[in-house]
C-alpha cells in the first residue's frame, strides 16, 4: 500500500502560504512608505504652490526677482520620476496610483497657471511652460520618446517647466485644460504658448522654437571648455 | 485587490512562484523526515549475481573506460557477468569490443541498428542472473556501486535500484551547469524514492530485479524514452524503484549547447509523449504521491518554467526596446563620473521578488544536501550560472517540446 504523506503535503502547503502571505505583507507595507513619501512631497509642493501664489499676490508691492525663489522645476520632475515608477510596479489601474497621479497634475494645472500669470508680469525671469499631453494606451512609442526628449530639455534648461499630463486620465481638470486649448487625440501633443503642435519633435524642433536656449547651451558650452584646469593655469600665469 | 496589486501576468507568475515553493518544501520536509528516522540495519545476504548489459552505437570514445569501470567493480568476479551489445555502429565500436571479448567474463553480441531498447531487449531474455544491470556505453560506475546499489534489494520489495549520477567533463561552462543539475537531481531523486514516486531508471545505471521483465515485458521504444516508460510501468504495477544516493555513476554530459538541446528535447518530449500516454494514471489515488503529485507537479512546473522564463525574457525585451527608444530620442549619454545615488525608493519591492529569493535561497539549500549526498564536490561557479541562466537555457527545448507535442508531432532520435 503506498502512503500519500498527506500530512507533509498539508504542512508544506501551510508554510508556503505563510511565505506568500508575508512577501504581500512585506512588500504592501514598503508600498504603503512609498506613497507616503510621494504624498509628503505633494504636499510640499502644494505648500510651496500656495506660497507662490501667496508671493504673486504681493508682486504689486515685490519685485520680479523674488519669483525666481519659487521655482519648483527639480521637485515636480522628481515627483515625476517617482510616479512613473509606481505606475510601472503596481500598474496604470491601481486605484493609489490614479490619485497620487491626479493631485499630480492638479499641481502642475496650479503651477502652469501661475507661471502664466507670472510670465505677463516678469517676462524676462518667468520660466518657459511646455504642456505635454502623453497616452499610456494603446501602446503610444511615440509619447515614450518625447517624454525623453523633454525631459532632457528640462535637465538642460532650468528655465524649462515641463507639465506632462496623461490625456486620458479621468479626470475634469485635465478634461477643462484640453477643451480649453482644443487638444485633439493625436498624441503626442505639445501645448507651447497658445499653440498646440501634434507628433514627435525631437531636441532640434524644440531649439527651433526657442533658439535663445540653444545659445545659452552654446555659450555655457564654451565657458565650460575655457574654465579647464589647464586653461584657469594659463589664465593664472 | 491581488490583479491591482501586481497585474494580470504576475498573478500566473505568482502562481507558478507559489507552486514551485510548495514543491521545494514538501520534498525538503520528506528529507528531512527520514533522514531524522533511524537507520534500519537489515540483514547481510550472500550476493546476488548481475549482468551487466551495455547496449552501444558508435561509441569508440567510450566505451572502453565504460567496459573497464565494470571491470573494476569490487563485486565478486564469479557473480558479475558483462553483455555488450553493438547496435550496427558504423565506427571502431565493433574492432574494439572484438578485441575485449577476448577478456574473461564479456559477451558481444552484434545486431543491426535498431534503436537502444533493441539492443537491450536482444540481451534480457537470455540472462540467468538474479539481477539485471544497464549501463550507458558513455558513462562509467565507481566501483562500490554496484554493490551498494545491491544492497537495496535486500528490501524484498525493491524491484529496481537506480543510482546516484555525476557529470564526467564539468569543466566547461554548460558541464558546470549540468553538474549542479546532476546534484539537485540527487536530492530530489533520493526524496522520490522516499515517497514511491520514481519514473525514471535512468540509461547510466540501473538495476533490476529478473522476474520485473519476466512479468511486464520488455523495454518498449516509448518516444524514445524507454527507461521513462519501463520506470512508469513498473510504478504502474505497484513495483518498488529504491534509490542509493552513495552509488555514484559519471556519465559523459553534452558539450555543445546543439547537443545539449537534441538531448533535453529528446527528455522533454519524451516525457511529454509518455504522459499523454500514461494520463489515466494521472490523479489516481492507488499510484500514491506518484499519480497524485510528483507527475502532475512535472507537467505543471514545465508549464510554469514556460510562463515564468517567457515573462523574464519578455521583461527584458522591453527593457532592451525601452533604452533603444530612449537612444533614438535623445542619443547616448555617458555614464557620470560621480559614484551613483541609491535611492532606495527605487528599489523592487514586488512580492514576486521577495517570493523569487526565497525559492533561490531553498534551490542553493537543496542542492547543497544534494552536494553533500554526492561527496562534497566542489560546485564552482556552476550554482550562479544554473541559478541565474538554466531556466532561460532550459526554455528553449520546453518550448521546442510543447511546439513538437502540440504542433508537428514529430519524432527524437535516441541519439
Amino acid at each position: 500500500m503506498r502512503i500519500f504523506y498527506f500530512r507533509h503535503h498539508i504542512t508544506a502547503l501551510l508554510i508556503a502560504l505563510a511565505i506568500v502571505a508575508t512577501s504581500f505583507f512585506i512588500s504592501a507595507l514598503l508600498t504603503d512608505n512609498r506613497i507616503q513619501e510621494i504624498r509628503s512631497i505633494e504636499d510640499k509642493i502644494s505648500m510651496d504652490i500656495l506660497s507662490a501664489e501667496t508671493q504673486f499676490a504681493l508682486l504689486e508691492l515685490a519685485a520680479c526677482e523674488h519669483l525666481g525663489e519659487t521655482f519648483l522645476s527639480q521637485e515636480l520632475r522628481d515627483l515625476s520620476q517617482r510616479l512613473s515608477y509606481m505606475e510601472q510596479t503596481l500598474g496604470l489601474e491601481n486605484p493609489e496610483v490614479v490619485n497620487l497621479k491626479k493631485y499630480y497634475s492638479l499641481l502642475q494645472i496650479k503651477d502652469y497657471l501661475l507661471m502664466q500669470r507670472a510670465r505677463e508680469k516678469c517676462e524676462d525671469i518667468a520660466p518657459i511652460s511646455i504642456v505635454y499631453f502623453y497616452s499610456n494606451k494603446g501602446g503610444c512609442r511615440d509619447c515614450i520618446r518625447q517624454g525623453h526628449v523633454l525631459s532632457r530639455f528640462g535637465e538642460l534648461h532650468e528655465q524649462v517647466r515641463i507639465y506632462a499630463f496623461d490625456y486620458h486620465l479621468a479626470f475634469p481638470a485635465i478634461q477643462t485644460l484640453v477643451a480649453l486649448y482644443e487638444v485633439e487625440e493625436n498624441l503626442p501633443a505639445l501645448l507651447i504658448g497658445e499653440n498646440v503642435m501634434y507628433g514627435y519633435l525631437t531636441l532640434d524642433d524644440l531649439y527651433v522654437m526657442f533658439p535663445d536656449l540653444l545659445k545659452d547651451l552654446e555659450e555655457e558650452k564654451k565657458d565650460k571648455q575655457e574654465d579647464t584646469p589647464i586653461n584657469e593655469l594659463l589664465e593664472a600665469l | 485587490m491581488i490583479t491591482q496589486t501586481l497585474g494580470p501576468l504576475s498573478i500566473w507568475l505568482l502562481a507558478v512562484l507559489s507552486i514551485a515553493l510548495y514543491y521545494q518544501i514538501f520534498l525538503l520536509l520528506v528529507y528531512l523526515e527520514r533522514s531524522l528516522s533511524p537507520f534500519l540495519k537489515l540483514p547481510t545476504l550472500s550476493l546476488p549475481s548481475v549482468t551487466v548489459i551495455i547496449p552501444c552505437y558508435n561509441e569508440e570514445e567510450t566505451i572502453e573506460d565504460c567496459i573497464s569501470s565494470v571491470l573494476n567493480l569490487n563485486y565478486p568476479k564469479d557473480k558479475l557477468h558483462l553483455v555488450v551489445v553493438d547496435d550496427g555502429s558504423n565506427d571502431s565500436t565493433p574492432k574494439i569490443l572484438n578485441r575485449l571479448k577476448a577478456l574473461k567474463g564479456i559477451h558481444v553480441i552484434s545486431k543491426e541498428n535498431g534503436g537502444k531498447y533493441t539492443a537491450l531487449n536482444i540481451a534480457i531474455p537470455n540472462i540467468t542472473t538474479d539481477l539485471i544491470a544497464t549501463l550507458d556505453a558513455d558513462s562509467f560506475v565507481h566501483k562500490e556501486a554496484l554493490s551498494r546499489m545491491v544492497e537495496k534489494f535486500l528490501d524484498p520489495r525493491v524491484m529496481a535500484v537506480t543510482p546516484a549520477l555525476k557529470i564526467h567533463n564539468t569543466k566547461s561552462f554548460l558541464g558546470r551547469i549540468q553538474q549542479t543539475e546532476y546534484t539537485l537531481a540527487i536530492f530530489i531523486r533520493n526524496v522520490l524514492a522516499s515517497l514511491d514516486a520514481i519514473h525514471v531508471t535512468p540509461g547510466p545505471f540501473s538495476i533490476f530485479r529478473k522476474e520485473v521483465f519476466s512479468k511486464i515485458g520488455l523495454y518498449r521504444q516509448a518516444h524514445n524514452a524507454e527507461d521513462l516508460e519501463l520506470a512508469l510501468r513498473m510504478q504502474m504495477n505497484q513495483m518498488k524503484i529504491a534509490n542509493a544516493y552513495n552509488a555514484y555513476v559519471t556519465t559523459i554530459s553534452p558539450t555543445t549547447f546543439t547537443s545539449l538541446f537534441k538531448q533535453r528535447l529528446r527528455w522533454t518530449l519524451g516525457f511529454l509523449n509518455n504522459m499523454v500516454d500514461y494520463f489515466p494514471s494521472l490523479f489516481k489515488k492507488k499510484y500514491g504521491n506518484l499519480g497524485m503529485f510528483v507527475l502532475p507537479a512535472s507537467l505543471v512546473s514545465l508549464g510554469a518554467s514556460i510562463i515564468m522564463f517567457t515573462s523574464l525574457i519578455k521583461g527584458v525585451i522591453s527593457l532592451i526596446d525601452e533604452q533603444f527608444l530612449k537612444m533614438s530620442a535623445v542619443g547616448i549619454s555617458l555614464p557620470s563620473l560621480a559614484l551613483p545615488t541609491l535611492d532606495t525608493f527605487y528599489i523592487n519591492t514586488s512580492p514576486i521578488i521577495f517570493l523569487v529569493i526565497t525559492i533561490m535561497a531553498l534551490t542553493i539549500l537543496l542542492i547543497s544536501i544534494g552536494k553533500r549526498l554526492a561527496g562534497n564536490e566542489p560546485l564552482r561557479m556552476g550554482m550562479v550560472y544554473f541559478l541565474f541562466l538554466y531556466g532561460f537555457i532550459a526554455l528553449s527545448w520546453y518550448l521546442s517540446a510543447a511546439a513538437n507535442l502540440l504542433l508537428f508531432r514529430k519524432n527524437t532520435n535516441w541519439k
